[in-house]
């Protein structure tokens, strides 16, 4: 009699617990959702930092080969995607060097402040006949 | 009053008070935690090894670059003009030769030195230049720290320049 008071006591428990690993897993499904976005978020803002990496290169070569500074901003601007609103910044570093840097706003995902990526790129300056001018 | 316990009695009555859910939750809750906490690591470590790497190459390229530009602080120093030249024999060519070696290996430690400085102003560090008149050969290389544990990782780059032949 007593065995079997326990035995439906247990039958009970079993049932109001019965399934709760599938409950918490699907409350669980909005936080994996969110930490992809996060992730993927990230690996945005790496693809960005190579970008604006690739633009500071150009623009610094660009002022090298003794380019003017619209020249060299158009070179950075050009390495960026289409649209991309970036600031270019091209500054002689000593006699024989010029200083390339980009700062590249990224927007995020949930509502988080934008970021600025910063990229800097240090060139030699370049002996040799000024370059062809963009419109020729 | 309980019943005496039997042999296969006590098995039977842990196993009904255990169901097979219980804690299962939980069990999952923390891997889901450790493969997110694991995820957000491994997203950040990749972003800043890219983020590297490319700065890294930028530092080659533009070390083998100024490995063949010509030095503009301290042009070379010509012999004066007015100067007569040496007189011609073998004690002279053997002289000459020697200049020739001496200015050779100045050139090679000049350029050399270039790349090194602008190898370290785009923050990477001269491995090594194999570097003539006409080409330089540039690898750099750039330390990462990890997030978890400051795990440092060195990131290398190769860059190759070569002196092209003037517009006529």
């Amino acid at each position: 009699m007593a065995l079997a008071s326990r035995t439906r006591s247990t039958t009970g428990r079993l049932g109001s617990e019965s399934g709760s690993a599938t409950v918490e897993l699907a409350a669980a499904i909005p936080l994996l959702v969110a930490v992809t976005l996060a992730m993927v978020g990230l690996l945005g803002l790496a693809r960005d930092q190579v970008l604006a990496q690739g633009a500071a290169r150009e623009a610094a070569r660009e002022a090298a080969i003794g380019g003017d500074l619209a020249r060299a901003s158009a070179a950075a601007r050009a390495a960026l995607p289409p649209g991309r609103a970036a600031q270019v910044a091209v500054v002689p570093d000593g006699a024989v060097r010029v200083r390339a840097s980009v700062e590249l706003p990224v927007g995020l995902p949930f509502g988080v402040r934008p970021v600025v990526i910063k990229a800097t790129a240090v060139a030699a300056r370049e002996l040799g006949p000024p370059p062809i001018p963009a419109d020729q | 009053m309980e019943p005496p316990c039997t042999p296969g009695g006590g098995a039977r009555a842990n196993l009904l008070e255990r169901p097979a859910e219980r804690g299962g939750a939980t069990l999952v809750g923390l891997a889901l935690a450790g493969v997110v906490l694991m995820a957000g690591v491994v997203a950040v470590d990749i972003g800043a090894l890219a983020g590297s790497r490319a700065a890294a190459q930028t530092a080659a390229d533009m070390a083998a670059l100024a490995a063949l530009a010509p030095e503009v602080e301290h042009p070379p120093q010509r012999e004066p003009a007015h100067e007569p030249p040496p007189e011609p024999g073998p004690a002279t060519d053997k002289g000459e030769g020697l200049d020739v070696i001496r200015a050779a290996y100045q050139a090679q430690d000049g350029r050399t030195s270039r790349a090194a400085e602008i190898a370290m102003a785009n923050g990477a560090e001269l491995m090594r230049c194999d570097c003539s008149a006409v080409q330089a050969v540039v690898s750099v290389r750039r330390r990462v720290r990890f997030v978890p544990g400051g795990l440092t990782v060195v990131v290398t780059a190769r860059a190759r320049a070569v002196l092209g032949r003037p517009p006529p």
